[in-house]
């Protein structure tokens, strides 16, 4: 039932690809914009993130949106030894997001990337790991699900019998909105705040289903509301819209 | 991973571009004054070493992709809009492409991040696009979109699976909502045809005053005359043959006597005639071009090169095969005796020989294609398929519409502001009768000095076939998926805009695709012109001729078709003329490939030919003349035909013919001369010979009575004169298909008759003739 929502984004540029692209820059891995790739050399990759600043983050999710995963790929995630998650591709293209319980970003975090076809390069847009929160009521009755949906429209041409010919398809902009009546206001003037204020600088990943790294997707251009209960001041109503990318 | 071909046919297909933008750079030590510079040639002291930058950009919803050359694609295209070429049929050369791309600034990002001068704070300020408009000149600078199509696994190829377009930049603006607009230009716009002039101009001056009739021309040394041919001073032509001292200061050119007429040295064509005049020091001297015997091909070709268009651009075997296929034996021999824009020139070149020239921004190959009726469809376009269902719209081109076509040529002096000695009409008489348009459209074309009697006939004839009946224009939408046909295509169209006379789809609507306009809205689809005309079909085409014939070639009258044919020319023009009046030409006939003509005598035509004209009395030093031989009313040349007289004929238009071939007489020699009695008497010239345009007797100089008669167009060749005609007389012309009568012998040899006219030469083709009475066909000196 729960919704997984990132809050915070910890992962910047790898301190080691094991298996590199010739040429290739590796901060755009953690860049937003996806404009900016990073394609490996053909086969396997370990991307390792090696905390060298002292600080104490915490991390409790890795996600991943516009790659060329395939169906039968495999992404798992480990601290030092300890296996963090794993995920085989069920959809390809799609993004990703693995959650498990938060921990002290203090030990080297491995993500690795087995492709099906050793022949092929992995393409990444985007790879991020942070804190995420957990919205146990999850969402509400009509909320879109946006993981499942398909980011295209289609115009199929008809011959003189109205019967069709050929199809033009083309990518549009998924949009959401998702409301959290009856929120309290600690929630809402805390750590929801807290996450209007990455969103400023960041996309974020919903997940809609624990256990599945597929159903999730990148939301960007969020728009919040956040509205009184009629009859408390302990409670408020929250939403947010946004625009989603799916990877399908 | 599959070509952009490979993958067309995909029923599912999604599109996107990428942009690639080529711009100099350098990644060196780069600064300017005393700080870091941005790494560019305008923003670094240091000299461009040829260093050049790709940036790709694509489209806000391409799908995800690597890297191109370790270069990010940015995803910023908002929008595109192209306008493509279109071809203009007759009036030469296409309208140029454009190509307009909005793009979507954003910040955090550098376009030279390589430069010294660009660290951290400055890679963070301002914006991409605004930092690269300050640093580079983006006009005439490479630019290429590609447009690809995720294949059917939802993979993509970047390397192959593209087709390019070629473009050259020409301006990066911000407008004013965060977004910048890339506007470009087709490589033939960069040559800025009407900004150029042709042929290059020098500061060639006559270096001291020279009068009319000195050969010896004084010109500067700055300028090379080592490969001039023709100059031209003021108003007149010189011929040169040698330079003297060329490039120094006592040069001097060498010139034919002043005056004199100028012939091209290959082809002996008259180029121009001209009047020796005085002239000045200071006057200037301008070196004129001499197209000597140069295909059409490779006279544009030197036009364009010379005027900086990219030599690689142009497939010049393709342009030769164009020409050998449609302008075989057209040859241009011209003088261009003073600068004129470029467009001038070359649309001069293509309204002449009625082409077209494009470029092709997919191909990157400038175009030139002949119109003619007899281009063979490349394929058949449908309605439901390749042009999508009810989105075909026909619009009338009155404009463009002519019966009858008109252009002047032979210019005899090319100093002359005027002067054309020749015109050429062509009209199609069929089309005025109250039934149809009821009066002629004409179209006169500019007067023309390159073009001779052949191109000029063939110009005529190849308009007034082409849009004789009202052209339309068909505009349509075409899927990418059904885009198998290419600007400039013949085809044949099948859609509900046209029908044939049964309600059905009318198969029979041939048409030339003029513009092929890509739409990047949603998707790419493409809205498509062609221009419709009435094709002559390689069998069945009845052609009438309807005024009186004069030396006409039927290959020339039927457009020059490039392929065998079997045509009918119906002859209703009431008679010709010439010395040979009508002659088959050259249409395809090998062992392999055979034309067969029919042609229809209709409405009293008599097929006539110029009669020989009377042979020169002898006097006591010069020999007294032959006779002129009778012309040819038909040569064959090698072309099987079928000549119908009377009685029924094959055609349903003209179900009975009703014509004569009669070969003219010869002339008649002309008589000795003789010391009769004591004194010198001329015995006469000889009678002219029976013909339409007759036999001119050969007049005396010194009196009507040694004058021989001319002959006329009834049949009666003239009689030749005599000083006494009880002594020697010279020959009589021949009647229609008789020889001349030969000049009695005097003192001197009298001169001998011309031999009789042809009626029907075969000259090696199968020619029958159909109700040909000994009233209707006299045979002459013919095959029959």
């Amino acid at each position: 039932m729960a919704l997984s929502i990132t809050t915070s984004s910890v992962l910047r540029t790898p301190s080691n690809i094991s298996n590199p692209g010739a040429g290739e820059v590796e901060s755009n891995i953690s860049s937003a914009d996806h404009s900016l790739t990073y394609t490996t050399g053909a086969g396997g990759c370990e991307f390792l993130w090696d905390p060298d600043d002292g600080s104490s983050y915490q991390i409790s999710y890795l996600a991943i949106s516009g790659h060329n995963l395939r169906v039968g790929d495999t992404v798992t995630v480990e601290y030092g030894a300890l296996l963090l998650g794993a995920h085989t591709i069920q959809r390809g293209g799609g993004a990703i997001m693995i959650t498990w319980s938060p921990i002290d970003f203090d030990s080297a975090i491995t993500v690795t990337i087995s492709p099906t076809d050793p022949a092929r390069a992995t393409t990444i847009s985007y790879m991020v790991g942070g804190l995420h929160m957990e919205i146990d009521t999850g969402e509400q009755a009509g909320y879109k699900r946006l993981w499942l949906n398909r980011n295209v429209t289609r115009e199929t041409t008809t011959n003189m019998l109205a019967a069709p010919v050929s199809t033009l398809t083309k990518r549009v902009v998924l949009k959401g909105s998702l409301s959290l009546p009856n929120q309290t206001a600690e929630f809402s003037q805390g750590e929801w705040q807290a996450f209007i204020g990455f969103t400023f600088e960041y996309p974020f990943f919903i997940k809609e289903i624990e256990g599945n790294p597929d159903s999730s997707y990148v939301c960007f251009d969020p728009l919040f509301s956040t509205s009184s209960h009629s009859q408390t001041r302990a409670l408020d109503s929250l939403t947010v819209s946004f625009k989603a990318y799916n990877g399908l | 991973m599959a070509t952009f071909e490979a993958t067309r046919s995909q029923r599912v297909q999604e599109h996107f571009e990428i942009l690639e933008l080529e711009l100099p750079i350098i990644t060196g030590v780069c600064t300017i004054g005393s700080v870091s510079g941005t790494g560019t040639p305008l923003t670094c002291d240091q000299a461009w070493a040829g260093e050049y930058k790709t940036y790709y950009f694509t489209n806000e919803n391409a799908p995800i992709m690597p890297s191109m050359n370790g270069e990010p694609v940015f995803r910023c295209i908002k929008s595109i809009s192209e306008s493509a070429t279109e071809i203009k049929p007759g009036d030469g050369l296409a309208s140029r492409a454009t190509l307009s791309i909005t793009l979507v600034d954003f910040t955090g990002s550098d376009p030279n991040e390589y430069a010294p001068g660009v660290n951290g704070v400055v890679k963070n300020q301002g914006t991409y696009f605004g930092k690269l408009a300050a640093r580079q000149i983006i006009q005439n600078k490479p630019a290429t979109l590609k447009c690809y199509r995720v294949q059917q696994d939802g993979s993509i190829d970047l390397t192959n699976g593209a087709q390019s377009r070629e473009y050259l930049a020409d301006s990066l603006t911000p407008n004013n909502n965060g977004t910048w607009r890339l506007s470009c230009k087709d490589v033939m716009s960069v040559v800025n045809l009407d900004e150029k002039t042709w042929p290059e101009t020098f500061d060639s001056v006559v270096r001291i005053d020279v009068d009319s009739s000195v050969v010896v021309i004084p010109v500067d040394g700055v300028t090379d005359y080592s490969s001039a041919e023709v100059v031209r001073i003021g108003d007149e032509h010189l011929k040169v043959n040698s330079v003297t001292g060329n490039l120094t200061g006592s040069a001097v050119l060498n010139v034919a006597a002043r005056g004199s007429d100028i012939f091209a040295p290959v082809s002996g064509v008259l180029l121009t005639k001209t009047v020796a005049d005085d002239h000045e020091a200071g006057d200037e001297v301008f070196i004129c071009d001499v197209a000597d015997n140069e295909t059409i091909d490779g006279f544009l070709t030197r036009v364009l090169v010379a005027s900086d268009f990219p030599a690689s651009y142009i497939p010049s075997s393709d342009w030769a095969d164009e020409v050998n296929e449609w302008h075989a034996t057209d040859k241009i021999n011209a003088i261009h005796n003073k600068a004129e824009s470029v467009s001038t020139v070359i649309n001069r070149v293509l309204t002449g020989y009625l082409m077209d020239m494009w470029f092709d921004v997919i191909s990157s190959e400038a175009k030139l294609s002949a119109i003619s009726v007899h281009k063979l469809s490349a394929g058949m376009i449908t309605e439901g398929k390749e042009i999508n269902a009810y989105t075909i719209k026909k619009t009338a081109k009155p404009s463009l519409r002519a019966s009858r076509a008109l252009v002047s040529y032979d210019k005899v002096n090319m100093a002359d502001t005027e002067g054309y000695a020749k015109a050429s009409r062509f009209s199609n008489n069929e089309l005025v009768s109250e039934e149809l348009y009821l009066e002629h459209k004409d179209k006169q074309f500019d007067d023309n000095f390159i073009i001779d009697k052949g191109a000029a006939d063939l110009l005529t004839q190849r308009y007034v076939s082409r849009f004789g009946f009202m052209p339309f224009e068909r505009s349509f939408v075409t899927d990418e998926r059904y885009l198998t046909f290419n600007t400039g295509d013949v085809v044949d169209l099948v859609s509900s805009a046209d029908q044939d006379i049964f309600g059905l789809p009318s198969g029979s609507i041939r048409a030339q695709i003029t513009k092929i306009n890509t739409k990047f809205g949603n998707s790419r689809y493409y809205d498509v012109k062609a221009m419709t005309y009435e094709a002559a079909f390689d069998s069945g085409t009845e052609i009438v001729l309807s005024e009186p014939l004069g030396s006409v070639n039927l290959y020339v009258l039927a457009g020059a078709p490039s392929q065998p044919i079997d045509l009918t020319f119906v002859l209703t023009g009431t008679y010709s003329f010439g010395n040979v009046a009508i002659r088959a030409g050259g249409f395809v006939n090998t062992a392999e490939k055979r034309s067969k003509l029919t042609i229809i005598l209709a409405n009293g035509f008599q097929g006539q030919a110029n009669g020989g004209d009377g042979g020169s009395y002898g006097t006591e030093t010069v020999a007294a003349g032959d006779g002129e031989n009778g012309g040819t009313v038909y040569d064959a040349e090698g072309v099987d035909t079928d000549i119908y007289f009377s009685g029924t004929t094959p055609s349903t238009s003209y179900p009975t013919a009703d014509g004569y071939i009669l070969a003219p007489g010869g002339g008649g020699g002309g008589g000795g001369w003789s010391n009769n009695t004591g004194a010198d008497f001329e015995s006469g010239g000889g009678g002219g010979g029976a013909g339409v345009v007759v036999g001119v007797g050969y007049k005396s100089l010194v009196g009507n009575f040694s004058s021989g008669f001319d002959g006329d167009s009834l049949g009666n060749g003239g009689d030749g004169g005599s000083f006494d005609s009880a002594q020697f007389k010279a020959g009589d012309g021949g009647d229609w298909g008789l020889a001349g009568g030969d000049g009695d012998d005097a003192d001197t040899i009298g001169g001998l008759g011309g031999q009789a006219g042809s009626g029907v030469v075969d000259s090696g083709a199968a020619v029958s003739l159909f109700g040909a009475t000994a009233s209707r066909y006299i045979n002459g000196n013919g095959s029959h």
